[in-house]
């Protein structure tokens, strides 16, 4: 058993000349019909300056607000305005398409109509030091809480000293000092006077006090004692007994009597304050009587200030030694606990700004719920309420919360905390180490804060869907999706409402002035940036990056207003810092080290074009494809899968175009084909199904042995019934076959074949229209394969007659022969051929 | 001593730190012994007194102590009472020590068992004339009687410094109480040299038993004191025997430090001291 093959004569002679667009040399009945390129005009949608009505954007008013974004204006609209806390915004669309910029500015109308919210202050809880009370009071009131409990504590640092040294005072505090210790001396004096009637010392020991006979006010010696007769002794004894039983009584006393002095004294140490105490906080309760939290506060503090009363009756251990000057109240640790850490605050001229919009650039875990901090004392950390800070739930609380989705998911702890704050609608601040359970040191349980946001999240599509797909708690907490195109469509009406966008940018950045035709050319560029001629990129950021470089090249230009020159050469310059890999490209392309062919016409090899992504630029680049056959199983090896470099869509597209040959050709016998398919000189991977339409103009040429015209380039998806379908990237494909072709000349005869359904894409360089004008390089929109293939080789494609063949001499006749003939010569071999099997390997 | 030295210019003294049996030393009276020891380029002597009386006392079958605090009591003997005793010497010499040792002041010690005055009298009389006896334990109204047997029999002392149990280490100013203008000068330079030491002020309390006299005494040192504008100048009337508004006049002075003769209104020799050592909150410095 062997294959027959093909002889190298044969092989070569598949290199021919190019064949004109409507080849001569063939047959009038497989004459390819004439397939017209492109108009000029619908290469690039041009604006005329001259539509727009206007001089320069001086003349214009200013966008107010985005254009074409009605859905997502409307879901902003929607999401704010509903009072649920599980209504939050998720605005999701292109970074740099002002979004952020649109949303805040739609907020700031509505937050300026509504009411400024309540202030918030942490106070300590002086039952339990260890959870700060959380005080609601109204806007603006905060910081005069705040100042008015400092300014009472510094009133009485001054007139507590003062009273408690105050003759009234030192009198009473004597009286009951005199009381105590007059009634316990006189209860010794007593004793003493009894013992000494009865001849009786009481002397002081090193441990105590004991008794013995005295005689002459000395005591008696023990042999002077033993000589007197028995029952004297006894009776010494006896009265000794009995006066250390009263000795006794008075020691046993003393405690009660100091317990009794202490009691007399502290209460009259609370009647000073008392007095002190209350008129200083009745400054701090004139101020805001209407707040029950606030007066139970200041009773709480009063209380607590009486009972530690002596904390203003010492100096500071802070004091400075050489000058001595009392420490600033709200520095001096032993008043920390009077003090209010005032964690919201409105201004406090009350006039209030509305509710608040806070972005939180840096949502990490402690910016957003707030923190705890310690300061390091005598080498321990410790913490008190006045150490809790607040976060962007705070300051936003009552108002709106801006935060970029993918900053917070990047913030360890941070996603959770937002979820579980407004599940809970509360703010707790505790440490993130507390949440997982593992806090060792002892810290804070602050109160809550009741939390009444609207939090907006911005991301972009891909995070919006994998939040939604992966977690549970984003669909019940995010329910409201604002999405922002990136697009939109082109009208008169629409050129006009960019300009406007282009005049509200000028305003923003403080450029100069641009005129029509810049403001033509920039919106020219929006269609390009779209990558449709009928659409305008909303890409704010992108195009006020092409305006201020424009301002630039115009200030260098000297010229007082951008014009379209500047425009332009702005594009240019942006594309010229950004294009050495594709001037690498196009240079390898021209020296022949990537072998692109740009005349001629060859067998089984065509330019396909693929296109590069750098950043935010991207380029077009010819690949040279090419396509062998043989007698075979019925298989198409795609090389690029083999060697591991083909993506599944271009996978998907190979296969793809098995179907088409399967289901058009060989309906009735085995498909005994072999066929390879290779991008030469590929050394990265590929990927897309855009080059499916020129691999199977490779294949067909192979089979048919009909050359394909390399002056020309392809691009374009296929589908099992011939169909060329739409694919990406049209205008960098289209420009990259022509700058290899303009570097070598531009023959006349070049172009482009790109899906009909890309024609309303098309934004092409000025260059590449220029040229197209002049003759020397088109575009041919093609709707199939047939048109397609008549296009590149000259030759007719042929339909399918009522007999079954097609008609003689045409491309799908030569491929259906070939074919054929492969099925006759499988015959010879046993299990060739077979439509059922994998057809790709 | 002191007004001695002082107004003869001499630099000699000494301060006999008298401790004793109740093991409780005043540090406010350790403290202006050593002052005035500094004050006077003078040693301290300290003097542990083994009561002689409390060892016939613990001689007694019957003999127990009852604690400071009244809960428990026992049966002491010679033996318990002379190592509580020992105990306390060591303690109390050596806390002694080291203040002296802060102060750069020369201390020698001795521990005597005696009846405590005949002790002081001793240790007076050994190398007298000029000495201060300070008594380093709190001092209460109850050893008023000791006071006066102390200036009675230790005749080669001329000042004793006791510190009531509310005194404070010796800070502020120097308060001088006067009964009689000719003592003022002497006292003043005690006052002086005390307050070159303390940093502080002097200020003068004139005590009389009539206004009349507290006027004129006043107007007198005022003249006086023409050279020392900074000396502030009180007076104060008191009948003798009622030491409550000398007392109530010394606390207003806030002095760190009280000087004042023994024996007159001030200080009377028999009468109550209670309302004075009530009051003072610093220690007093007693001159015959």
């Amino acid at each position: 058993m062997f294959f027959k093959r093909s002889t190298p004569a044969a092989k070569e002679s598949r290199d021919t000349p190019a064949p004109s667009p409507a080849i001569a040399s063939t047959p009038a009945a497989v004459a390819a019909s004439t397939q017209a390129p492109l108009e000029v005009d619908k290469l690039r949608r041009r604006v005329d300056p001259a539509s727009l009505g206007f001089g320069s954007t001086s003349d214009l008013m200013p966008a107010t607000s985005l254009i074409g974004q009605d859905r997502a204006l409307k879901a902003i609209e929607f999401g704010t305005s509903i009072r649920a806390f599980d209504f939050n915004l998720f605005v999701l669309g292109p970074p740099a398409s002002g979004k952020s910029t649109a949303v805040r500015s739609f907020l700031e109308r509505k937050a300026a109509a509504a009411r400024a919210p309540d202030d918030w202050v942490y106070v300590n809880n002086f039952e339990d030091h260890n959870k700060p009370k959380a005080l609601r009071l109204p806007a603006g009131r905060a910081k005069i809480f705040a100042r008015a409990m400092l300014e009472a504590i510094d009133e009485l640092r001054a007139t507590l000293p003062a009273a408690f040294e105050s003759e009234d005072y030192q009198v009473r505090r004597r009286a009951i000092d005199e009381q105590f210790r007059s009634g316990q001396e006189e209860r010794f004096a007593a004793l003493d006077r009894k013992a000494e009637e009865q001849n009786i010392a009481v002397l002081r020991t090193p441990m105590g006090f004991a008794m013995a006979p005295v005689v002459d006010g000395k005591v008696v010696k023990p042999e002077d004692f033993n000589q007197l007769p028995e029952d004297w002794r006894a009776d010494v004894q006896r009265r000794i007994e009995e006066l250390q039983k009263e000795l006794v009584d008075i020691l046993e006393s003393a405690p009660r009597s100091d317990k009794r002095r202490r009691l007399e004294v502290s209460e009259l140490n609370e009647e000073v304050a008392e007095i002190a105490i209350k008129a200083a906080l009745d400054d701090v309760r004139a101020l805001m009587p209407e707040l029950p939290a606030v007066a139970s506060h200041l009773t709480d503090t009063e209380r607590d200030l009486v009972r530690n009363v002596a904390l203003f009756l010492t100096p500071s251990g802070e004091e400075p030694q050489i000058v001595r000057q009392p420490v600033d109240t709200s520095r001096d640790p032993r008043f920390r606990r009077y003090m209010v850490n005032v964690v919201v605050a409105q201004d406090s001229n009350g006039d209030g700004k509305g509710a608040p919009i806070h972005s939180e650039a840096n949502p990490t875990y402690g910016n957003l719920i707030g923190r705890i901090e310690h300061i390091a004392q005598m080498g321990t950390l410790v913490t008190d309420f006045l150490l809790i800070k607040p976060g962007a739930l705070h300051r936003s609380n009552g108002g709106y919360l801006l935060v970029d989705a993918r900053k917070i998911l990047f913030s360890p702890f941070a996603w959770e905390a937002l979820k579980r704050a407004i599940k809970s609608r509360e703010i707790r601040v505790e440490q993130p180490i507390e949440t997982l359970g593992f806090a060792s040191t002892q810290t804070l349980d602050p109160e809550p804060i009741p939390l009444d946001v609207k939090v907006v999240l911005f991301g972009d599509r891909e995070l919006y869907y994998l939040l939604n797909a992966y977690d549970e708690d984003f669909g019940r907490l995010f329910k409201v999706q604002a999405d922002f195109d990136e697009t939109i469509a082109r009208s008169t009406e629409n050129d006009r409402a960019y300009a406007g966008l282009i005049a509200a940018i000028v305003a923003r950045h403080g450029l100069r002035p641009v005129d029509a035709g810049g403001v033509a050319r920039i919106i020219e560029e929006g269609a390009r940036l779209a990558e449709d001629r009928e659409k305008l990129s909303i890409e704010i950021g992108r195009i006020a990056d092409i305006m201020r470089e424009a301002d630039y090249w115009a200030g260098e230009a000297g010229r007082a207003t951008t014009t379209a020159a500047d425009v332009s050469r702005a594009v240019a310059e942006h594309v010229q810092r950004a294009d050495r890999l594709r001037d690498r490209s196009q240079e390898i392309i021209a020296r022949e080290i990537v072998l692109v062919d740009t005349e001629g016409a060859k067998v089984g090899q065509i330019n396909g074009l693929s296109v590069i992504q750098l950043g935010d630029f991207a380029f077009g680049r010819p690949s040279r494809i090419t396509a062998r056959t043989r007698l075979g199983q019925g298989r198409v090896t795609d090389i690029e899968r083999e060697a591991k470099l083909g993506g599944p869509l271009h996978t998907k597209g190979v296969m793809i175009l098995w179907g088409f040959l399967a289901g058009r050709f060989a309906l009735d016998i085995p498909l005994a084909l072999a066929a390879t398919l290779v991008f030469e000189q590929s050394y990265g991977g590929v990927e897309g199904d855009s080059a499916s339409s020129a691999e199977l103009y490779a294949l067909l040429s192979a089979l048919a042995d009909a050359p394909i015209r390399q002056d020309l380039a392809v691009t374009g998806s296929v589908n099992q019934w011939g169909e060329v379908q739409a694919i990406g990237g049209v205008n960098e494909k289209i420009e990259g076959f022509f700058d290899v072709c303009k570097a070598r000349g531009l023959t006349g005869t070049q172009g482009v074949l790109i899906p009909k359904a890309n024609v309303q894409h098309l934004m092409l360089r000025e260059d590449v229209v220029e040229a197209a004008a002049a003759g020397k390089f088109a575009v041919y929109p093609v709707a199939t394969i047939d048109e397609g293939i008549e296009l590149l080789t000259g030759i007719g494609a042929g339909a399918r007659a009522a007999d079954g063949l097609f008609p003689a001499g045409t491309i799908n006749r030569r491929v259906d022969d070939c074919l054929k003939r492969y099925a006759e010569q499988a015959k010879g071999f046993r299990g060739a051929g077979s439509n059922d099997k994998d057809a790709i390997s | 001593m002191i007004t001695h030295v002082a107004a003869k210019g001499e630099d000699r003294g000494r301060v006999v730190v008298k401790l004793g049996a109740t093991g409780q030393p005043s540090e406010a009276a350790i403290e202006a012994a050593v002052r005035i020891a500094q004050a006077f380029q003078s040693e301290i002597e300290s003097l542990f007194v083994e009561d002689r009386q409390l060892l016939e006392l613990a001689s007694f079958p019957f003999a127990r102590e009852i604690s400071l605090s009244g809960r428990s009591s026992r049966a002491i003997s010679v033996a318990d009472i002379e190592r509580d005793m020992r105990l306390a010497s060591r303690r109390l010499l050596k806390h002694v020590e080291e203040i002296a040792q802060r102060a750069e002041v020369p201390m020698r010690w001795r521990v005597v068992r005696d009846e405590p005055i005949a002790a002081l009298a001793h240790a007076c009389a050994a190398s007298g004339p000029w000495n201060v006896v300070a008594l380093g334990e709190p001092f209460t109204a109850r050893q008023a009687r000791a006071l006066r047997d102390l200036f009675a029999r230790v005749l080669d002392t001329t000042g004793v410094v006791v510190a009531p149990p509310k005194a404070r280490r010796p800070q502020g100013p120097v308060v001088v109480a006067v009964e009689e203008l000719d003592r003022l000068s002497g006292m003043l330079r005690t006052a002086e040299r005390i307050a070159g030491i303390n940093g502080g002020e002097i200020r003068l309390l004139l005590v009389a038993s009539e206004a009349e006299s507290a006027h004129w005494m006043e107007d007198q040192a005022r003249l006086l004191l023409g050279g020392q504008p900074g000396v502030v100048v009180q007076s104060v009337v008191a009948m003798p025997g009622d030491t409550t508004a000398i007392a109530e006049s010394l606390r207003r002075l806030a002095g760190g430090f009280v000087i004042a003769p023994f024996g007159g209104l001030v200080v009377p020799a028999e009468g109550d001291l209670g309302p004075l050592v009530g009051l003072l909150e610093c220690p007093l410095f007693l001159v015959r």
